[in-house]
């Protein structure tokens, strides 16, 4: 659980990683609050730099050891003092703070600001997706390193149990394979997948009474 | 902007152009919720390493039943519950089914056990491992 604390050379490690996988939601808050492409990538930066160069993220224990809430806080903490610091620097100069700029072309609709989404609900969104991409990847690359990329493409689709996907039998006559054989393996991929999904909440949560917590509430972000 | 893809076609939401492999997020996140019972401990906790832990767990509760050590639940059928088990006197593994009714079993029960394990002993394939009655 949150081996990325302390000052330990693996546990800046850890951070770092989590910093590279989790800088998205953090990056989409920053656009909400209608700051430009620009600005938003350096203040992320910024952002993580600050949380590099602390090397401590013991205090998450005190947003209920959820990382995700932790660096939400620390975020708009980081936020308003740069504010704080760009209004002091350029008070009385009659400059803009923030550019506002057209929004990026490969950036959500959810970015607009029509969008009826806060800045939170979009954070824990990127939050929950970013965490399934992660997911979904690990479990993608060891299916290839086995040789089973194909069997990874057509057993995704099965996850969502979404009405009008290619059923098991389909599946077997594309692939080549008993019926039976792919109920099996879509049993072990679909276990797989659930222990990869708790491996990775367990990185962002303080304790493992934490991960069925945290997987509801991203459940719950998303059919909000 | 990120293009809407398409539908979902169980719940509903959008599914953007880039949404983890191009599925419902939060359909997949709920499948994941349904926690498989192998992939939990005895205390209902995330377990990283399944088949050592969840088969020790299994064996700790299950107990013996005669010459068999019961090691894990392994099927459950409209008479009985087959477990993996370890024959002690040959020390070899075994499937072991046990009928579902234990000691409320009647005779026609008994019967019916019998003729089925019977049957099955009668069959002779490679791919099936001799049965003992």
């Amino acid at each position: 659980m949150l081996e990325a604390q302390g000052p330990t050379p693996a546990a800046q490690a850890a951070l770092e990683k989590l910093c590279r996988t989790y800088w998205r939601p953090i990056y989409s808050f920053v656009r909400r609050q209608g700051i430009g492409p620009e600005e938003a990538e350096d203040l992320t930066q910024g952002f993580f730099a600050l949380l590099l160069e602390r090397r401590d993220l013991s205090a998450v224990r005190k947003e209920k050891g959820r990382l995700r809430s932790y660096l939400l806080v620390s975020l708009k903490h980081f936020l308003a003092d740069e504010r704080r610091r760009t209004m002091a620097i350029k008070r009385g100069k009659g400059q803009r703070l923030i550019a506002l700029d057209e929004v990026r072309a490969n950036e959500r609709a959810e970015m607009e600001p029509a969008d009826p989404l806060t800045a939170e609900r979009i954070y824990e969104r990127r939050w929950a997706s970013t965490l399934l991409e992660q997911v979904l990847r690990r479990l993608k690359d060891e299916y290839q390193a086995t040789g089973n990329a194909a069997l990874f493409d057509r057993l995704k689709q099965l996850l969502p149990d979404e009405p009008g996907a290619p059923s098991q039998a389909d599946i077997a006559a594309k692939l080549g394979m008993a019926e039976n054989a792919v109920r099996q393996a879509f049993h072990r991929f679909r276990q797989r997948y659930q222990l990869l999904l708790r491996d990775e909440i367990a990185h962002t949560v303080a304790t493992p009474s934490d991960i069925e917590d945290e997987l509801r509430y991203l459940v719950s972000v998303l059919r909000a | 902007m990120t293009s809407v893809l398409r539908l979902c076609r169980k719940c509903g939401a959008e599914i953007f152009a880039d949404a983890p492999e191009e599925l419902c997020t939060a359909c997949v996140l709920e499948t994941g919720l349904a926690i498989l019972p192998e992939a939990l401990d005895g205390d209902g906790n995330f377990a990283p390493a399944p088949h050592t832990k969840i088969a020790a767990h299994a064996a700790k509760m299950l107990g013996d039943l005669g010459d068999y050590e019961l090691l894990e639940e392994i099927g459950r059928g409209g008479q009985g519950v087959v477990f993996r088990a370890r024959q002690k006197s040959l020390n070899r593994t075994v499937a072991l089914k046990v009928i579902g009714l234990g000691q409320w079993a009647t005779k026609a029960h008994l019967k019916r056990f019998r003729r089925e394990a019977e049957a099955a002993a009668s069959l002779d394939h490679p791919c099936i491992r001799e049965q003992a009655i």
